[in-house]
């Protein structure tokens, strides 16, 4: 038997520079961490962060760094060596992906070509059923951008963040390969035409929306007579900014739908993952010499154990779901046996880590997944069932004597097949009858009854449009937890050795009941529910803040304090 | 082969030291009332109701086959289940009548000897109520079988029970290169006389009439735990 040799992440990344995108994001963040704190050994990373509001790069970046428990570990163990570190190798850019030449000065774009050996693309837009502007802008413009900086570069290789549900709707063993002209069950699909219709779509809907009379506005609109009211009672010219805000509105709607429609007809769950597939195609047929690499991940939940357990951003895939199992929700549209691909953002990361180091070795594969279900499966059934029994333990450790509470702990969630009886949607197909049913009485009533009336029509409305909100919720994650059956190969990973024990992909590692119940659990409530029900955020908040002096600044790099980036629409 | 010195170690039963045994024999019915679904409470409900009669039955006559009785109602669920409903049982039930002084005990004899805690009860429920004591040990406990997390009723041998005890505890020490002639054994009940035998001191905790004059008999210790 031929062993593979095995590779030193720390090696293969000594001098490197490396150029992160995303780097404020759930994963892009924890990768940073990883990288400043266990490889250490590259020479510079640059950091390409935009402006938000007032806020240049520079200083979201060290927000970033002071209020991310994530970060916590090192101010608390070296904060002065932790500062010198930044200081020294890190380097934030303010720009953005979307735009060319990621709307860096010539002098800053310049600098990178030369100098940047790898380009990790984590930004990405993981809204499921964004506006469709959004969605080729983040998902697929700024992927292109991000290949055409390698390719115009010296020696940059790209590896980009996709996501394993590029497979959309295709069941079985999904493998690590693109196939550049194919939809998920097989049609013909030119990504460039794809691509030409996307655009044409959105001009076809800004023009529609563009003609729509103040009555079609009015009319699109929920809670239409109030809203109605309002706009009359207005100034004209109040009147015309609110028309606007309200075409805005109607617009992003309807590119929504044209997304998700689109997505659908061609097998793919939503927007999200159908711009995602596109991307890697282009990324194929576009740039077939560059050295890029694809890495998927699955669905990425909290820290398994670095820098700490159970640490993750607040909004992840699993958060509403058990957040709802929480609470008088009973039926998860769920599969028993279907397999559901969690991954911690930690595993994600020491995948990154890998798949790049291959990259820079040149030795890298197209595609690297990185998941759980092909090595240790984790099941959609038994998510349920140890999130049910997680709130139990929670409900009773909390001391609360109550009947609410005591019922609550034992009231468990089960998997249910979406055309259950029971399913939400059934739920939700009987109070929507009810409210056309109580629509069409109100219509016909005499106005004098209608008007005392209102307020519990309103109030009626209003349980229609939660119930509506829960059940699009379980919707959106049918994909994942009831749809498909699908076990994502990992196995350009799993072939790799690694000196580096700490770094290793190594999914095997993970128990599952472990996890879940003492790590992923535990942080969900901590990080992600508190988000949910529109809570602050906890902030860290160290000793010595994290700061860049400004004097050590290379004189020609533009820090982003004042710059100016072309916006979207003024790039389009 | 395993050639390293033989280790002398402290045997102690669970049972009627740190918690009653009637109060853990009761989470067969807490299982009964938690599974997952309330048809599922339905049925294994019934059957735990129809088998109860018959594990007490053979409580006292066969104890191994009382307790599979006790257990084959465990079929069909998870493990994941067993595991936290153990832990809700001795969180919930268990905790309140845990015996401070035997803690204190046990505590005591840990600082000299390597602990082994041994029970006929599921190790899903002594390895929480270890935890809440704040007691560390190897455990001999009995296990379900199960098959990709499901369990199917069935002790794993060696089952902990009656007469078996001491081949699950022979087995365990051999394992372990632990020697029982030069062990301690500490327990509350009578049916482990044979056991005390094979030990190099053994005492008896808070023993009654009949276990009371054996121990004098055999020149056993005896100790009064209050419980
Ligand atoms: N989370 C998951 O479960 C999951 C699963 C599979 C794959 N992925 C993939 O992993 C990647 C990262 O996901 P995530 O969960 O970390 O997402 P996230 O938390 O939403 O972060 C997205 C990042 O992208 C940046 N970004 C978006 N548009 C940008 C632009 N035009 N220019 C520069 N930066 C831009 C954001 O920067 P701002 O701070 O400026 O907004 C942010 O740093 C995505 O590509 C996603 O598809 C995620």
């Amino acid at each position: 038997m031929t062993s593979t040799p095995s590779i030193s992440i720390k090696k293969s990344f000594a001098n490197k520079n490396i150029l992160l995108i995303g780097g404020t994001g759930f994963l892009g963040k924890t990768w940073l961490l990883m990288l400043i704190d266990k490889v250490q050994t590259m020479n510079k990373v640059y950091v390409l962060l935009r402006k938000k509001g007032s806020q240049s790069a520079r200083v979201r970046f060290e927000k970033m760094i002071n209020e991310s428990y994530l970060f916590k570990h090192l101010h608390e163990k070296d904060a002065q060596a932790f500062h010198e570190f930044l200081q020294t190798k890190v380097e934030v850019l303010e720009g953005d992906s979307t735009v060319k030449n990621f709307g860096l000065s010539k002098i800053d774009y310049d600098h990178l070509l030369e100098q940047v050996d790898l380009l990790v693309n984590c930004a990405g837009l993981v809204d499921f059923h964004p506006d469709l502007r959004d969605a080729l802008w983040t998902n697929i413009y700024a992927t292109m951008e991000c290949a055409s900086f390698a390719k115009q570069s010296k020696k940059s290789k790209l590896l980009h963040v996709s996501t394993c549900y590029t497979a959309g709707v295709k069941e079985g063993l999904i493998k690590e390969e693109i196939d550049p002209d194919h939809s998920p069950t097989g049609q013909i699909l030119d990504p460039e035409m794809e691509l030409q219709w996307m655009k044409a779509a959105i001009e076809r809907e800004e023009k529609k929306v563009a003609q729509l009379s103040v009555d079609e506005i009015l009319d699109q609109l929920p809670f239409r007579e109030e809203k109605r009211e309002q706009f009359l009672s207005q100034e004209s010219h109040d009147q015309k900014k609110t028309l606007e805000v309200y075409r805005n509105k109607i617009l992003r709607q309807q590119l929504i739908g044209v997304g998700r429609n689109r997505a659908k007809m061609f097998s793919w769950t939503n927007t999200y993952t159908y711009t995602k597939a596109l991307a890697e195609k282009l990324l194929v047929s576009r740039f077939p010499d560059l050295d890029w690499a694809v890495f998927r991940p699955s669905i990425i939940e909290s820290t398994h154990s670095y820098p700490f357990a159970g640490w993750n951003e607040g909004f992840n895939t699993s958060g509403p779901l058990t957040y709802l199992a929480s609470t008088w929700f009973r039926h998860v549209p769920a599969k028993r046996g279907n397999p559901f691909d969690v991954i911690p953002v930690d595993f994600v990361c020491r995948g990154i880590m890998v798949s790049a180091a291959q990259l820079l070795l040149g030795q890298a594969k197209r595609v690297y997944q990185c998941g759980s279900s092909d090595q240790n499966r984790f099941t959609i059934d038994r998510a349920t069932e140890l999130t049910s029994l997680s709130h139990r333990l929670y409900y009773e450790r909390s001391g609360k004597k109550d009947i609410k509470t005591k019922i609550l702990s034992r009231f468990e969630t089960v998997p249910v097949a979406k055309d259950s009886m029971y399913s939400l949607n059934h739920i939700y197909n009987v109070l929507s009858f009810f409210q056309k049913g109580t629509n069409w009485l109100y219509k016909r009533i005499p106005t004098w009854i209608q008007k005392p009336l209102r307020p519990a029509k309103n109030t009626q409305e209003k349980w229609t449009r939660r119930f509506e909100k829960i059940t699009g919720v379980v919707n959106l994650f049918a994909p994942f937890t009831h749809d498909y059956f699908q076990i994502f190969q990992t196995k350009n990973l799993m072939e790799v050795q690694v000196e580096e024990k700490d770094l290793n992909f190594d999914p095997m590692s993970i128990e599952w009941r472990h996890y879940w119940m003492e790590v992923q659990m535990p942080a969900l409530r901590t990080w992600s529910f508190p988000v949910i029900e529109g809570k602050e955020k906890q902030l860290y908040q160290p000793k010595t803040p994290f700061s860049f002096e400004t004097e050590k600044k290379i004189p020609y790099r533009n820090y982003g304090l004042d710059s100016t980036v072309p916006s979207q629409s003024a790039a389009r | 082969m395993n050639t390293s010195p033989l280790q002398p170690a402290a045997f102690i039963r669970i049972e009627d030291l740190l918690v009653r045994d009637a109060w853990m024999k009761n989470f067969q019915s807490f299982v009964w009332l938690n599974r997952q679904t309330l048809p599922e409470n339905i049925f294994y409900g019934m059957q735990t109701l129809l088998s109860m009669p018959f594990s007490s039955f053979y409580q006292k006559r066969n104890p191994v086959k009382s307790q599979k009785i006790r257990y084959a109602n465990f079929h069909g669920m998870t493990q994941d289940r067993l595991s936290v409903l153990g832990q809700s049982f001795a969180e919930t039930k268990l905790k309140k009548h845990l015996q401070k002084d035997a803690i204190d005990w046990i505590k005591n004899i840990s600082s000299t000897h390597q602990v082994i805690f041994f029970s006929d009860q599921l190790c899903e429920v002594i390895e929480p109520i270890l935890g809440l004591a704040n007691l560390s040990g190897h455990i001999i406990s009995n296990h379900i079988q199960h098959s990709q997390g499901l369990l199917n009723g069935a002790l794993q041998n060696p089952i902990v029970g009656g007469e078996q005890t001491v081949s699950a505890i022979g087995q365990f020490s051999r394992a372990h290169n632990i020697a029982l002639h030069e062990s301690l054994i500490f327990s509350a009940r009578k049916q482990d006389a044979q056991l005390f035998t094979l030990f190099k001191e053994a005492t008896a905790i808070n023993p009654d009439g009949d276990f009371a004059a054996l121990c004098r008999q055999m020149n056993w210790q005896a100790k009064e735990i209050y419980i």
